[in-house]
Order: structure tokens, then sequence, then C-alpha cells
């Protein structure tokens, strides 16, 4: 992470012209820029009409991935009547009549906020799968990677507000992330692996100076030359974007947006001090700063084993740090253009196993829709009395995509031509949940 | 090692002052400065000559096992069978109208042979020892050479880690680290893969007397999902769609998940020593307190008893279940499912169920089987299988050439399933040493093999070639053997008593404490400078591995070759790109023990591109370096290492 005082050295407005400039004429940037027709979406300003009524009002979202597959039975859609309810409480919410369970006691009197979806439904109880699924609307095959969402919105948006940062972010996300799909690399997103550490290795050593750096850079175009010729390979291209944006970092102000030691430690304690509720509070920076897109994966939902154990871990870090996103949001007056969204890849069984865990369920499962044009205090969907399937407005991972699309107002009909010739929607004919909105 | 000294005329200069010294990591060899220059200038002079040429002669080590090594003499039918190989591609070149890549120069094969048979580029030394060599078999030579050494499991052991999920940390008891050195044993014996694979599958009895049964573990709790696994890695098969209901896209039904998992659902994962005969033990397991354990060592002491309870127990009353809202007509809820193969019949003949399936599945008459082994060794020789998605085959799959594919399986038969023999036959092909192609085929649905597809490096095989720039030896550094720590940490459950017991927890305690971590020596600005499969996994997400894709393991073939800024923020800045430079890096001593500057550019581009510069980059080489000096030099290492040629296998 880059401290105050090379960020003021780095700052030097000389510099940053200098250096980038040298990136712009070298390593192929320009090269491609020119060559790829997608690189540079200029429509931003052409933005559809909102598709739904009160959508097209979420400039930013920062959406939580629950990696292993959140119970639903243990969070938003208990079952206290049941025998399969497991041992934590449940509890009341801001909504009447509406109970969640104990690990969300700062979530449930926020209620009033979030829309919660209690019917999701998806077609595989095998995680990466379901995740890709959940990640990009499309079933993962081997012979193409579709887009995710964050880099949908760049291709239909352009680049976001962050003149100096990509317009999509993931924090502490595998490398299995869909990232890209077919659509051009540079439209990747920025992996942090740790919200804590932000971007590394932005600042050169302090024996090279501008002039070096530059010739460095020059050198690399020189001696790399003939490769890039020889191999005109998307994935020998896609670095070139990558060089460049790893320079603008190098010479931009913008870094400050990664470094959480410039929040207040009370805001800091308030997301919480784990990974989950840090990644948080750096997605609010990013939102901050012009990043349209932030995903934060939060690991460790997989509880084959001793669900109440693990829920007593999971449960309130989860229920912190959605709780104070959302007071913070609202304390900035950002809410109302942040959609936040709380999801997983799929439910959990019913049934409690002989090791006390709960196994994979892709029948049914619960995730949180918040700010960004949702109408707060709502519940969408029913299951049945064990939370097994669902019985009443079912929701696919597609019209659940579809529905952050239409927040954002991307057109969702809109046909993209993949390399391969093969026509792709944003979220595969995916029906948004319109009655959310307003 | 010999021939490498044309190359290396030592031209004594003051920067050579710091640079010689013995040892291996640049954090020690900082230390140890002082000492080197305490000795006699001359003296030192002399013997660092000589001392530094061997340092950076090689990071060969020869195969540890003698059973592993490739026969000489099968040398010539193995050329015999690459060159059917090569008939058969040229046919299927003329048949679909597609022009061959060029053969590879000696200076490219030299680094590609490194990096997929050892997974690391080779050394400044390696390389002019191979280019002077005048023989006509030295291709074949060098081959079989990288066959027969630690490299080899190195790499292969990598490529393992990626398809099993091999991640080095366990729970409550459990450590993976038997497991995985079985496995490199196995690959080091080179142990025919339909036999490794049967082991994995009937392994039976307690982890700590045969880790093979790590196999099974891995899926502990989730054994189900364990049986979608093995279907996916040994037989190219997608089943675990089908779980939990009919497979949406393919034939298989829940029904035929469900009586394929029957096999494997014959046998316990853990047994607990409460449920045991020995009650000595059993009270141990209970109050270790009353038998001297100290209160704050009782949870290791229930992890040292727990390390004892996993394993693979068959047992015949144990029987799978149709799931209670089994949903589908042909079979009731509840009801003891069936066990039945995807295609093909079972035998029985009075084996265990568990033996009965891996006959099945390891049979040299199922040909998904054999397809999935030859599929994935011909696609990591040229980064796309015959057979694309290499790991969802169906009854609808085609390779582009039956005829070769047929070649493949009898190849591999014939041969026994010798992994390595294979290999060396698919090595020594023309098809293999040719330039790779730069076109990825579209969904690889028409690729007829021009020559392989252009690869990034592997994670794991970036790392190891940077420290092959800048270790003097990166193989010192062995973690160490988990052997003596088996032995300590195995009791008899059934006969030791619980005083027994106590003092072997203690014993084995103490001698746990040893494995922690690597070493301070090796570590340089808090990364540890050891190979990559000497590091832990899953490796934190700002490690380098990771960065570059290594992956957490989670999931099956996890590791992307995909790049990021953060990949080019490391390279361009981070620690391990600084160590290039430092006076005991491998590179520096390289460039200071140049005959002059032309030299020193050579020895540049060798060392980190494996190839001589061509006319403009020598121009541009040399107008830095004599307008800069050392900075020049400094500038010129630095920018190679960040050129996409070096990322790249061509």
């Amino acid at each position: 992470m880059i401290t105050r005082q090379e960020a003021g050295r780095l700052n030097d407005s000389s510099r940053r012209a200098f250096v980038t400039n040298a990136a712009k004429s070298c390593l192929g940037v320009s090269a491609l820029s020119a060559a790829d027709p997608l690189s540079s979406v200029t429509h931003a300003a052409e933005r559809a009409p909102a598709v739904v009524p009160g959508g097209g009002k979420a400039k930013a979202v920062i959406y939580v991935m629950n990696a292993g597959a959140m119970s639903q039975l243990d969070s938003f859609d208990p079952k206290p009547d049941s025998d399969v309810q497991g041992n934590a409480d449940v509890i009341g919410t801001a909504i009447p009549g509406v109970q969640v369970s104990g690990y969300f006691p700062e979530s449930a009197k926020r209620l009033d906020r979030v829309a919660v979806v209690r019917s999701l439904t998806t077609t595989t109880g095998a995680h990466d799968q379901a995740r890709y699924l959940m990640r990009t609307s499309y079933r993962e095959i081997a012979s193409i990677r579709h887009p995710s969402m964050g880099v949908w919105a760049e291709r239909f948006l352009g680049k976001g507000r962050a003149k100096d940062l990509p317009a999509s972010v993931t924090v502490s996300a595998a490398n299995r992330h869909p990232g890209a799909g077919f659509l051009p690399t540079s439209f990747s997103p920025l992996p942090v692996g740790d919200p804590d550490r932000g971007v590394e290795n932005t600042s050169p050593p302090e024996y090279v100076t501008d002039d070096s750096l530059r010739r460095r850079l020059t050198l690399i175009d020189k001696f790399d030359q003939g490769f890039r010729e020889q191999f005109p390979h998307p994935s020998v291209s896609a670095y070139s974007t990558f060089y460049d944006e790893a320079v603008k970092l190098m010479s931009g102000g913008d870094l400050a947006a990664f470094d959480l030691e410039k929040e207040p430690a009370a805001i800091r304690d308030a997301y919480g001090r784990n990974k989950l509720g840090q990644g948080l509070l750096l997605a609010r920076r990013l939102v901050q700063a012009g990043v349209r897109f932030i995903e934060v994966e939060n690991n460790g939902w997989d509880m084959h084993f001793d669900v109440d154990g693990r829920m007593r871990e999971k449960g309130p870090e989860l229920d912190q740090g959605f709780a104070a996103l959302l007071d913070d949001l609202q304390s900035q007056g950002m809410l109302d253009d942040t959609l936040v969204v709380v999801t997983t890849e799929f439910g959990r069984k019913p049934g409690i196993n002989d090791r006390a865990g709960r196994d994979h369920h892709p029948g049914a499962f619960s995730s949180l829709l918040a700010g960004g044009g949702i109408r707060g205090g709502q519940v969408f969907g029913e299951t049945d009395k064990e939370a097994r399937s669902v019985e009443d407005g079912l929701v696919t991972p597609q019209d659940f995509n579809a529905t952050i699309a239409a927040a954002l107002g991307l057109p969702l009909s809109e046909e993209i031509i993949s390399p391969s010739g093969r026509p792709f929607t944003v979220t595969d004919a995916g029906e948004p949940l319109s009655h959310l909105f307003g | 090692m010999s021939e490498g000294k044309a190359l290396s005329v030592h031209k004594p200069s003051a920067l050579l002052r710091f640079s010689f010294v013995v040892s291996v990591v640049l954090a020690v060899t900082v230390i140890d400065c002082g000492e080197a220059d305490a000795r006699p200038p001359e003296r030192s002079r002399s013997a660092r000559g000589a001392s530094a040429d061997l340092k950076i002669a090689s990071t060969f080590r020869p195969l540890k096992s003698r059973q592993g090594f490739v026969d000489v003499k099968a040398r010539e039918m193995a050329l015999a069978k690459a060159a059917r190989i090569d008939e058969l591609v040229d046919s299927m070149h003329r048949k679909h109208d597609v022009t061959a890549n060029e053969p590879l120069t000696d200076e490219q094969f030299v680094r590609r042979i490194y990096l997929d048979i050892c997974g690391v580029i080779p050394t400044l030394n390696e390389i002019a020892t191979f280019l002077r060599d005048r023989r006509d078999d030295k291709r074949a030579n060098l081959i079989d050479r990288l066959l027969n050494s630690e490299g080899y499991v190195e790499h292969a052991y990598n490529q393992w880690a990626n398809t099993l999920r091999i991640q080095t940390r366990g729970a409550g008891g459990y450590t993976p680290m038997f497991f995985i050195e079985w496995l490199e044993n196995q690959l080091r014996d080179n142990v025919p893969y339909d036999d490794l694979v049967r082991s994995m599958l009937t392994a039976e009895g307690r982890y700590v007397e045969n880790p093979a049964v790590g196999y099974l573990q891995r899926d502990r709790g989730m054994e189900l999902i364990g049986v979608g696994n093995t279907a996916r890695v040994f037989l190219s098969t997608r089943i675990e769609c089908a779980q939990c209901h009919d497979h949406p896209f393919d034939v298989w039904t829940q029904n035929d998940f469900l009586q394929f998992s029957a096999f494997s659902q014959t046998a316990y994962l853990f047994q607990s020593v409460r449920r045991g005969n020995n009650e000595s033990l059993k009270k141990a397991s209970y109050k270790a307190a009353d038998f001297g354990v100290d209160i704050r060592d009782r949870g290791n002491f229930g992890r040292f008893l727990k390390a004892n309870e996993y394993g693979v127990y068959s047992d015949d009353e144990l029987r799978l279940r149709y799931p209670k809202d089994y949903a589908y007509e042909d079979a009731k809820p509840r009801s003891i499912v069936r066990p039945a193969v995807l295609w093909d019949e079972y035998k029985r003949d009075g084996k265990t169920w568990r033996e009965a399936f891996a006959d099945w599945l390891t049979s040299e008459d199922n040909e998904r089987f054999n397809w999935t082994v030859v599929n994935r060794l011909w696609r990591q020789a040229f980064g796309v299988g015959l057979v694309e998605p290499y790991d969802d085959i169906s009854s609808e799959s085609e390779p582009p050439d039956p005829e070769l594919m047929d070649y493949l399986v009898d190849l591999i038969k014939e041969v026994d399933y010798d992994v390595k023999e294979f290999q060396r036959v698919i090595y020594n092909t023309d098809a293999y040493q040719r330039l790779a192609s730069s076109d990825p085929p579209d969904a690889y649905e028409s690729y007829y093999f021009p020559g392989p597809l252009l690869r990034r490096m592997t994670a794991e095989q970036v790392w190891d070639s940077f420290l092959t720039l800048t270790v003097v030896d990166p193989y010192e550094y062995q973690r160490p053997s988990y052997e003596p720590l088996r032995r300590a940490v195995t009791i008899d459950v059934d006969t030791v008593s619980a005083q027994e017991a106590v003092k072997r927890f203690q014993k084995h305690d103490e001698m746990r404490r040893g494995y922690d971590a690597v070493p301070r020596k090796y570590r340089y600005q808090g990364v540890e400078l050891v190979r990559s499969t000497e590091l832990r996994s899953p490796l934190p997400p700002e490690h380098f591995l990771s960065q570059f894709g290594q992956g957490t393991r989670d999931i099956i073939e996890g590791r992307n070759e995909d790049g990021s800024v953060p990949q080019i923020l490391t390279m361009f800045n981070g620690p391990v790109t600084h160590m290039l430079l430092e006076p005991h890096a491998v590179m520096y001593q390289t460039v200071v023990s140049a005959r002059d500057r032309d030299d020193v550019i050579d020895r540049i581009f060798l060392t980190i591109l494996s190839r001589t510069p061509n006319r403009f980059e020598r121009a541009v080489a040399t107008k830095e370096i004599d307008k800069y000096g050392n900075s020049g030099i400094g500038n010129v290492i630095w920018a190679l290492v960040n050129t996409r040629e070096f990322l790249f296998i061509r």
C-alpha cells in the first residue's frame, strides 16, 4: 500500500503526464486501442432509457458474493415452526411480521431499507458452476467465458467516473472469477486480494527516477516488439492494457481510494475488522472515487459441518458489515444511487446431516437488495414450510441479475456478438423483478 | 557442466568484491559478506571464479529414484512411435489443408522443453551446453535427461495439485502432507497411471498408515461431490449436476449419479477411538488431564488422537440410500441404491464394492479412462486437448482425427500406462517441436495442431523461473520430510495404553514444532525464496503465485493464466524483481563475470529469454549501456523480465 509521502511524490503532475505518455506510445497500447472497436466505447451519454419504471437509478453496485452457499434457513428465510430450523434464535425485523435468523440482529433493524428475495432457485449444486451462473447468468461451459456484470456495465456505459481507475474491482475474489469473459480483457476487473493492503507495488524503488522509468518502459516496448508482432494472440495483446493501467496507477493520485488508513478508526471498527468488513469499506471508498462495480467475495459458507458453530462466526461478520455499509451510504447520501447486493450461489439443505452441518441445496435460497432505486421494507417470494422449494415468485439467477442490470439501466435485450459469432445478452433473457423498484 | 566455462571468462571487477560466496540465497549471502571479504583477495578471486561458475551452472537435480528412470535402451522404440505420430499428424494436415508451423530452433526448443518437463527455464550454462552440442540426437538426449530429473517430479506434482485440489493445510488433526509425500513418491517412481488411480480409489485403512486414502479424505464431509470429482478428473465426465436432479443438459439422471456413487459410499472416512475396544485409550480421549496432559494441550492431544482416526474403512453394512425427497419414479425414497456404472459392465468377483468400481474405472477397456489420460498428457504438451472441452467428454465428442486418437490410446496401453514413456514419445515428435500457433482456435472446434498453442507460463513456472534468475541453487531448500512425523503420530489404537499414548503425543508435539516455517535464511524482504512445490497452499491473494493465477485449489483446475494489473505492478516494482539486481543474484553474477559489453548483452538475453538478441535489440541494449553504464545494465535486465516474451511459451 502506498504511504502518504509516496503519494505526494507520485502526484507530481509533470511526472504523471510524462509516464502516462510514455506508456501510451509504448507497449502496444495505442496500437491495440486503434485495432479494437470495443475498447473505445463512447456511448456513456447515450444511456438507454430505464427498462423498468424506477430502474436506472444505480450509478454503482456493491455486490457481496457469500461463496460456499449461505444457508437460507440460518439467514433470511427462517422457518421457526419447522423441525429443520436448527438451534439459532429467530428474531423480528423492521418489517412487521417478517423474521430473520438471530445471527442478523443489526440487519433486522434495517430491513426497512432492504428488499429480501426469498425465492431464488438455481440449476446446480456444484459451487464453481453455480457461482459462475450467478455472476454471468450463463451456464459455465469450456468453450467460452461469459462476462460478469461489472464488465457488461462497462461495455454499455463506458468507463466509470474515475479516469485512472478501472470500472470494476473485485475484492478477495478467487482466481476463477469470470472477469471480462469474451469481452475485451481490458474490461477485466482489477483484483484486490486483501482489502487491508489495497493495490501493492505501485511505487518504483527510490533509485528509479522519472527519466529512468520512462526509459525502462521504452526498453520493454522495443524488446517486446518482435514477439508481439509474431504472436498477435489475444492474451498477448491483453497485456497491453494491463501495462497501461499499471502505469496509470503508478503515476496517478487515485491510489488513495484503495488506502483504508485514510478512514477514521471508528469507521473501520464499525464495519468490523475482518476481511469482509474492510472489503465493504473499501468498496464504499471505491464508489466514491468513481468505480462502478465492486464485488466483495466473502468465503467460508460451505457448512457441511457444524452449521451453528460456523454461523456464529460468519453471521455476525456479515451482519455487522452490511449494517455499517447501509448506515454509511445513507449518511453520505449515497444510498439512493448505490445498489447493495448480498447473494450466494445456492442454498443449504433443510435437513441437518450427521455432522451437524447442512449439505448443498440448489432448490431455494435468499438474497438481499438495497439502495439504488430499490424500495426497502419488502419481501419477495416465498418458500415452503421447510425452505426447501419455492412456492411463490420463483426467481432464477438470470432474473436476479436482470434486476441488478435494470437498476444500472443496462439494455437487457441488446445482443452483443462474441468473437465466436454468437449473440449474448446481459442476463440471458432474465426478467427483472420490476416491482422491487420505486 | 564443465562445458559451461567457455561462456564465462572471468574478469574480476570492483562489483565482484561482494559477489561470490557459497551460499545459496541472497539473504544469507549478505550476512556472509564480511567473512568473504576477510579472505586474501587473490585467493578468493580465483576461488570465486570457479565457484560462481559452478553455482550457476545448472539447477538440474537427478531423479532420486532409480525406478523412475526412462529406459535408455527403449529410445529407438520411442523415436519410432514419435515418427508414427508425425505421420498421422501430417496426414491430418493434408486432409484439412493445414500448413504446419516452423520447426523450433535449438534456442526455442531448450526453453520449451525445460518448461514443459521441469516447469522452469534453463540456466545460461544449460542453454550454452545444449547449443554447443553437435550430436544429432541431442534433443532426444535432453528429453531423457529432463525426464530423469527431480524437476520432472516437481512439475508433475504441480499439475496434479491443480487437478486434485491439493492444499497443504489440514484441520482437526488431519494434515494433507502425508498424502502429498506419497503422491510425490509415486511420481518419482513413475508408478503406472492406472495403478496410481487404482491405489487412490481402493486405498483402505488408517490415513497415518496408508496415506493413499488421502485422495478420498479430500472430500470428507461431501462424499457425493467427491464422486462427481472422480468422474470429472479420471473420466472427463461431468455428472455432478445430476447429484440433485436429472442432468439438465446431458444424459445423466439422478439415479445414474446415485448408482454410480453407491460403490464408494460403502466406507467410513472416520473411526473414532471412542467406538473401539481400547478402554484405556477411550478414557484418555475423554479425560486427558487425568493422564498428565497439560490443560493447554488438551486440544492438541485431541487432534493427535484424531490424526489416528481418519482413514477409509470399508463396511459392507454401509449402503447408500435414496434421499428422502427423491422425486423420480424409478426408486423409492430411503431405499437402498443398487450400484451401477455409467457404461459397460462391472464385475464384482468377490471383491469389495470399491475394488469392483476401481477395476471398472481403470480397465484397459474403459475407453473414456484411456481418452482422459491421453488427452490430458497431449494437452500438457500442446496446450489444447485432442478432444475439447477436455474435462467434459460425452458420447458426442470427436477428436479432429480419430486415427490419431486411436493410436495414442494404443500407445498408452502398449507402454502399460507409463506416463513418462508416453511423454517421451510426444516430446520427441516433430509435431511438438514446432513453433506455437498464435491464433487460438475458436472454441477448440477445429484445431488440427499445426503446432502447440501459445501459452502463458503457469504461475508456478513464472515463479520457479524467477528463482532460476536469482537464487543460486533453488533446490537447496526442501521442506523436511513428514515421514518421521507420520511415524511419531501413528499409535496402535487397539492396544496402546493411555500412558503410552500420552507419552507419544508429547514426543510428537515437540517434533511438530520443527515443521513450522521456511527458515529465515531463505527469505528476501519477507518473501520465501523457495520453489513452488515447497510453499504452502493456498497462498494469500497478494502472493506472487496467487497474482499469477495459482488459485486456492478449492476447485478442480482452478489455476488460470490470465493477465492482470497487480501482476504487472509486481513485475515492475515488487521485491522479486529488485532481487534480480542484487549483487548476489544469479543474474548479477552472470553479468559481472562477462568478458565485455557484448558478452554482457548476450548473457542477459540468454539468461532471461534463452536466446541471443537480434541486431535491433543489440543496438538498443548497447546504446542504453554505453550511455548509462551499470544502471543501464539494470534497466535492460528489468525491461527483459517485463516483456511478454518472458511470460509466454512459444
